[in-house]
């Protein structure tokens, strides 16, 4: 267990240097850089330029950069932005924990939905319960995220007026509210963006969920159980379930970078102040100490969701434990 | 169920019929590359109707057995015909504001089938150019992400060593962060409007998944008896590479580039919404989409639409490639 996860940081860490390596290279090598648009327009004259691009390092040659780069990074220092002259780690700490709250809520109930969905679809398999979700799951599946957060926001937040459509809270009325009150709050606000990725996401994890289930029940040792008189209900979910769980933890980790694709269209659609709304805006404004940024920031969070899909999976099953 | 084949021939001859005398429009108009995809498009049609007055192939007629599939295959079709026809099928120019007066954001009516935009531009032409713009992108940047993904896999898989070692660290770097942000940083870095850049640039970034699945195939190939033989009569490395593990790759490809398209087209929709894919004033489903968002209280229909279109293109996709999966590698996919 102890050398997996060491084997594990281990090709984590090459990942990260290599993401670092790309993103700093790719902006580097495009043509143009931060000063050229905005201050020249706004007649701030070219030694004036030069001065700020010179403090902040852009006039010494790439591999200088790279290597001051690199150093900075590894003692944790991301560097100043170009744009507000603060601190990235500062930016983007301010909107990790909205970007964290939506995704891993997202997450869980993707997972939570995918798997009850393609259990139960597996386990009444060919019933006209299942045909109408697998056509809905695929649906889902295959609708472009934002147009299904615009889908929701005309149901709910323009025909019903039940739940808000933007934002974290709602300004103006936020910090009148009771404790309780801003709790709730909050949770309106959620209700919609985390719907919108976790119902996409969950047509993709029931479909998964149904063909590993399928397979699962198909084998020899859920006829044996069956042959014992063991109760359907046990044979469901205490034989079948949880072996056909395996497959889906694995799934859990490929659906990281997806589901941080999606935040990004979704923070957008639901004016959600987290990383996905920052990297639209830093992009924009070509802000390159915040986009290398959060690029490894990105990285390590799908690198860290990779490790404890491992890790799940060694814990749930004992014979990846003795692979070397 | 041989008269359930006529039904898009005869569709397509009413169609033309209809709108004959724009025929030559449509050939006279739109780039090379437009010009190859209509120029394919008649081929397509021609095959659809040489099928038609023949007897089906078993193989055919077992692939297209199953119901969600015809539709699916109808329904991606009449897509592709309306998206080739655009020209003649839209009625107007997509970029034409028809009446800036009395002709913003009309509720779909007879006149306009889906409505009309803030400026008054018809929705059912933009949507019909705009299938255009997102298939060609679909079907462009997944071809090139094959081939990529294709020799990587193949060069990963077949040599090992450290060629696999680096490739494969690539593409999980590749993997490990959000496509979407991959494609914002390039685009907006060398400020693109073109259109062919984007098929580059989303090609670029698509084809990392596909190396890791042919890379896996030819690992399994490798050590089969036919290619041992091969080995052992003597035949070529190259010979053996492009002769025998080459052919046994391609089904699986196959279905990787029918779901793939799919998933382009989400992608390109999803860039386009944020403004950074597709440039105004040419309509793509998520151009028309961002373009709807300022006004959805007022005019719901112009983000509705394009929506659905997308959403009904990528599921026949999927439906297709599930079914290619099962006829073309029925030993991966369990038959239930």
């Amino acid at each position: 267990m102890g050398r997996l996860i060491g084997r594990k940081l281990f090709q984590a860490l090459v990942v990260m240097l290599l993401v670092t390596t790309s993103t700093f290279f790719l902006i580097h090598i495009a043509p143009g850089d931060p000063f050229m648009p905005d201050l020249s327009v706004s007649g701030v004259s070219a030694e004036r330029t030069d001065q700020i691009r010179r403090n902040f390092g852009l006039d010494r040659p790439i591999y200088v950069q790279y290597g001051a780069y690199l150093k900075n990074v590894a003692s944790g220092n991301l560097g100043l932005s170009f744009r507000s002259y603060r601190p990235v780690s500062e930016i983007i700490i301010e909107r990790l924990p909205n970007t964290i709250v939506l995704t891993s809520l997202a997450l869980i109930m993707d997972f939570a939905i995918g798997i009850l969905i393609g259990t139960w679809q597996a386990w009444k398999r060919g019933s006209a319960g299942d045909r109408f979700l697998t056509v809905a799951t695929l649906t889902l599946h295959s609708t472009p995220v934002f147009w299904f957060g615009f889908m929701l926001i005309l149901a709910f937040s323009v025909s019903l007026r039940i739940l808000p459509g933007s934002g974290v809270v709602t300004i103006g009325i936020y910090d009148s509210l009771t404790p309780l009150g801003q709790l709730w709050d909050r949770i309106k606000h959620l209700i919609l963006p985390v719907s919108t990725l976790a119902l996409i996401g969950a047509g993709s994890t029931a479909r998964f969920q149904r063909a590993a289930m399928l397979d699962t029940l198909s084998q020899d040792f859920i006829k044996s159980a069956r042959a014992r008189g063991l109760s359907e209900c046990t044979v469901i979910f205490r034989h079948a379930l949880r072996n056909s769980l395996l497959p889906t933890i694995t799934l859990l980790g490929l659906s990281l970078p997806v589901l941080l694709s999606g935040s990004v269209l979704v923070e957008t659609v639901f004016s959600w102040p987290g990383i996905g709304a920052l990297t639209v805006d830093s992009v924009q404004s070509r802000d390159y100490m915040v986009v290398t940024a959060i690029g490894l920031v990105s990285a390590v969070m799908v690198l860290a969701g990779n490790l404890v899909a491992d890790i799940l999976y060694s814990v749930a099953d004992p014979r990846a434990r003795r692979k070397p | 169920m041989r008269s359930f084949r006529w039904v898009p021939v005869t569709l397509f001859v009413l169609f033309v019929v209809v709108r004959a005398g724009r025929i030559g429009d449509l050939l006279s108009t739109g780039t090379f590359v437009e010009q190859t995809l209509v120029a394919l498009t008649f081929t397509l049609l021609a095959a659809i109707i040489w099928l038609t007055i023949t007897p089906w192939p078993e193989v055919l007629s077992k692939f297209f057995k199953p119901f969600d599939v015809r539709i699916a295959s109808l329904v991606l079709g009449a897509i592709m015909i309306l998206a080739v026809f655009a020209p003649i099928a839209s009625g107007h120019h997509p970029n034409t504001q028809l009446d800036l007066v009395n002709g913003q954001l009309l509720p779909p009516s007879l006149a306009h089938p889906f409505g009309t935009d803030f400026v008054s531009r018809d929705l059912w032409s933009r949507v019909l150019f705009g299938a255009r713009v997102s298939l060609m992108i679909g079907v462009l940047a997944v071809t090139m992400a094959i081939t990529i993904g294709t020799m990587v896999g193949m060069a990963a898989g077949y040599f090992g060593g450290w060629v696999e070692l680096v490739l494969m660290r690539l593409v999980d770097a590749g993997l490990s962060i959000p496509r979407v942000f991959w494609l914002l940083v390039i685009v907006s870095l060398w400020g693109t409007t073109d259109i062919y850049v984007l098929i580059l640039i989303i090609g670029l970034t698509g084809w990392f998944s596909t190396s890791r699945l042919v890379r896996a195939e030819v690992l399994r190939i490798r050590e089969e008896d036919f290619v041992v033989a091969a080995r052992g009569l003597g035949i070529s490395e190259a010979g053996i590479v492009i002769r025998q593990i080459l052919p046994n790759v391609v089904p699986p490809i196959i279905v990787n580039a029918t779901l793939g398209i799919g998933q382009v087209i989400l992608v390109e929709a999803g860039l386009s919404f944020l403004g950074f894919g597709v440039q105004p004033p040419w309509p793509s489903w998520g151009t028309i989409i961002q373009d709807g968002s300022a006004r959805i209280i007022a005019a719901p229909w112009i983000v509705t639409v394009p929506g659905v279109a997308i959403a009904l293109t990528v599921v026949s996709l999927a439906i297709l490639g599930d079914r290619l999966q099962t006829t073309l590698n029925p030993r991966d996919s369990a038959q239930f």
